[in-house]
């Protein structure tokens, strides 16, 4: 053989080997599933050895210590508080009209809002999840959701949030927040009898089986998981 | 000229036996059924084995909507043989008949059928197969495949799968089922969101989405070795794959720019080129069998409607201009109609439109939601999902019938290829 040709040859391992390692293949005799990821026995074993004690400390380390003690306590308060408005932040998701990804001032409010924070807290990176109702094919609201998810996004960067902080996922209409009791697709059918979307004028109910009631409810269900949701994913 | 006069009459000749050769015409509409008896099968070894394989050709006769079968009632024959005698079937009516024998010999099943023309007193076809007592159904399914060639000019669909997404409360995993919805099975068990199973043309393949690793990616199975990896996985969506007719390009939605657009990848999962790369939605490429052209989504218009890609001039024409919200366009086998799901009067319905947009035909009607439908390889049945049951719609009458029989909700059904082993 040629010496080029040993060299491609040997290019040609070190390239594809780690190509080909890339893809995970795994051989399941019954349903199929992904490799687990790498055995965790072994980073347990790592954290066991460096994690013990060393005995016979050295003494008049105590006030310093006590110093120390107190700046750990500041820092957990600190946290404590930190903790807290993440989790009022990620209460608060933002909603959207039916088959629709722009802004409404409603969700502006929250999204100033939800700025001004990440603005103040830059190491903050946050996930953007975007959602939809049961209407429509499970794909097309894929693609709907993430369109709410990316208009939301740009909405944080027009006010000033560092891109690099907001990533964003859809989820379609697979993880509804609320799931509407049965007796909706029969409020659906009325609403559509008379030409109605979703938030409709009111409507009069006189002579059906529908109840005032019974729409709310509905509505309110469908509304809430059009919507997106915010994550903290990094602070 | 006698060459010519000669050739004529060949050419007369062979289109006339080409004529009598096809018993059933199922594209002809409003076709009466074709009677049909099933002598009692004659059973050596196990009583209970004839009886299977006849309920199972029954069954599979009683699919294809093609056929009246004959109450044994009024069967002349006093016990079940081989023999045949045309005139006692001739008496009850029968056009066709069909004679069968299960052996047991060894641990292993012998099953002889025979299809005759009662008519004509001639024999159709005739098969001999062994196998397994667990191969009895795919033994029958085989024969009715065969039959159908006979009949039609084309085998049925007998020996085809259909795969779905089955729904739990906290997950969506891809499943397998049999045509007629038998023995229905978890492909996948990635305790994750699974969605849109998708088959390749060769039948030992799917692809499908799901967010396995945290968000949509499109999965390879390949079913022979039973290993699934993650093909397509660029930034953002990787959703609503679609393999050529040829096997070897995916069509599929990503956003690794930010916009939505359908890209044309290879079987690695390399991006070969975009495909539509306008603003808004644009999702479930579909592609036309002689795979020139590409239905797909988009809400460029204002809401969700059918479009049609040229991919040799790259010309983009609205295929669907009735109602509001349509969606999950499907290529007919044989390329002149495009099935797919539209919002009409507060429910999902399905309608048919011819490829170049010149005819609309609505086929269900009732207050349920018809959505992901997918076409049988002959053509002549739809699978779709009814308020979450996998159903079959079989064009020819109009009958809609369940086929899944599981607790919780089924979804997306993709109909395989024929899968003749």
């Amino acid at each position: 053989m040629k010496r080029e040709n040993w060299l491609i040859l040997i290019l040609a391992v070190v390239f594809i080997f780690p190509m080909a390692c890339a893809k995970k293949q795994v051989v399941v005799p019954s349903a199929v599933s992904e490799q687990p990821a790498a055995p965790k026995a072994e980073a347990e074993k790592a954290i066991t050895v460096t994690g013990e004690k060393e005995e016979g400390a050295v003494e008049g380390l105590e006030e310093k210590i006590s110093e120390e003690e107190l700046a750990k306590q500041e820092k957990m308060k600190r946290e404590e508080i930190l903790k807290q408005e993440i989790a009022s932040f990620e209460n608060e998701d933002i909603y959207f009209d039916f088959d629709k990804y722009n802004i409404r001032p409603d969700a502006a409010e929250v999204l100033k809002r939800k700025a001004e924070w990440l603005k103040q807290h830059p190491n903050v990176h946050i996930l953007i999840e975007g959602h939809c109702d049961e209407w429509g094919s499970e794909e097309y609201n894929l693609a709907l959701g993430e369109r709410r998810a990316n208009s939301t996004r740009e909405f944080l960067i027009n006010l000033g949030v560092n891109p690099e902080c907001v990533s964003t996922i859809s989820y379609g209409e697979e993880r509804p927040t609320v799931v509407p009791p049965a007796y909706c697709e029969n409020v659906r059918q009325f609403l559509l009898n008379r030409g109605l979307r979703p938030n409709h004028a009111p409507v009069s109910v006189t002579g059906t089986k529908i109840t005032l009631e019974m729409i709310n409810t509905c509505e309110s269900a469908w509304a809430k998981n059009r919507r997106c949701h915010f994550v903290v994913v990094k602070y | 000229m006698k060459k010519i006069s000669i050739l004529i009459l060949w050419l007369f000749l062979w289109v006339s036996l080409g004529w009598t050769r096809v018993y059933i015409n199922i594209d002809a509409p409003g076709q009466e059924r074709m009677p049909i008896a099933i002598s009692t099968f004659i059973s050596k070894g196990d009583p209970q084995l004839g009886l299977r394989a006849q309920t199972i050709l029954k069954k599979d006769l009683d699919y294809t909507g093609l056929f009246s079968i004959l109450s044994p009632e009024t069967f002349l024959e006093e016990k079940p043989t081989l023999e045949v005698d045309f005139k006692k079937w001739q008496l009850i009516g029968a056009y066709l008949l069909i004679k069968g024998k299960t052996e047991v010999k060894n641990d292993l099943v012998y099953l002889e059928l025979v299809l005759y023309d009662v008519r004509k007193g001639l024999q159709l076809l005739g098969k001999r197969y062994k196998g397994t007592p667990r191969d009895i159904r795919y033994m029958v399914h085989k024969f009715a495949d065969a039959m159908m060639e006979v009949l039609t000019g084309e085998p049925g669909i007998f020996q085809t799968k259909i795969a779905f997404v089955y729904a739990s409360k906290t997950r969506k995993e891809i499943y397998l089922a049999d045509f007629d919805g038998y023995h229905p099975r978890a492909l996948t068990r990635f305790r994750s969101i699974c969605l849109s199973p998708k088959w390749h043309p060769k039948g030992d393949k799917l692809l499908f989405t799901s967010y396995k690793r945290g968000k949509p990616d499109v999965y390879l199975v390949d079913l022979k070795q039973r290993k699934a990896i993650r093909l397509i996985h660029y930034p953002g969506l990787n959703i609503a794959p679609a393999w050529s007719p040829t096997g070897d390009k995916i069509a599929v939605t990503l956003s690794k720019t930010g916009k939505q657009g359908i890209y044309l990848v290879d079987n690695k999962g390399k991006i070969i080129k975009s495909l539509v790369l306008s603003s808004g939605i644009n999702v479930s490429p579909a592609w036309s069998p002689d795979g020139g052209k590409l239905a797909f989504v988009s809400d460029r218009s204002g809401s969700p409607q059918i479009y049609v890609l040229d991919l040799s001039s790259n010309r983009i024409e609205r295929l669907t201009f009735e109602g509001h919200y349509n969606t999950s366009p499907a290529w007919s086998p044989k390329g002149d109609f495009i099935v797919y799901s539209g919002l009409k009067d507060g429910h999902f319905q399905l309608f048919m439109i011819k490829s170049d947009g010149s005819i609309i035909k609505q086929l269900t009607y009732n207050n349920t939601n018809h959505e992901s439908p997918s076409w049988s390889p002959d053509g002549h049945f739809i699978v779709f999902s009814q308020d979450g049951k996998i159903c079959i719609l079989r064009l020819g009458d109009g009958e809609i019938f369940p086929i899944v029989d599981l607790p919780g909700k089924q979804t997306q059904p993709s109909w395989s290829p024929r899968l003749n082993k």
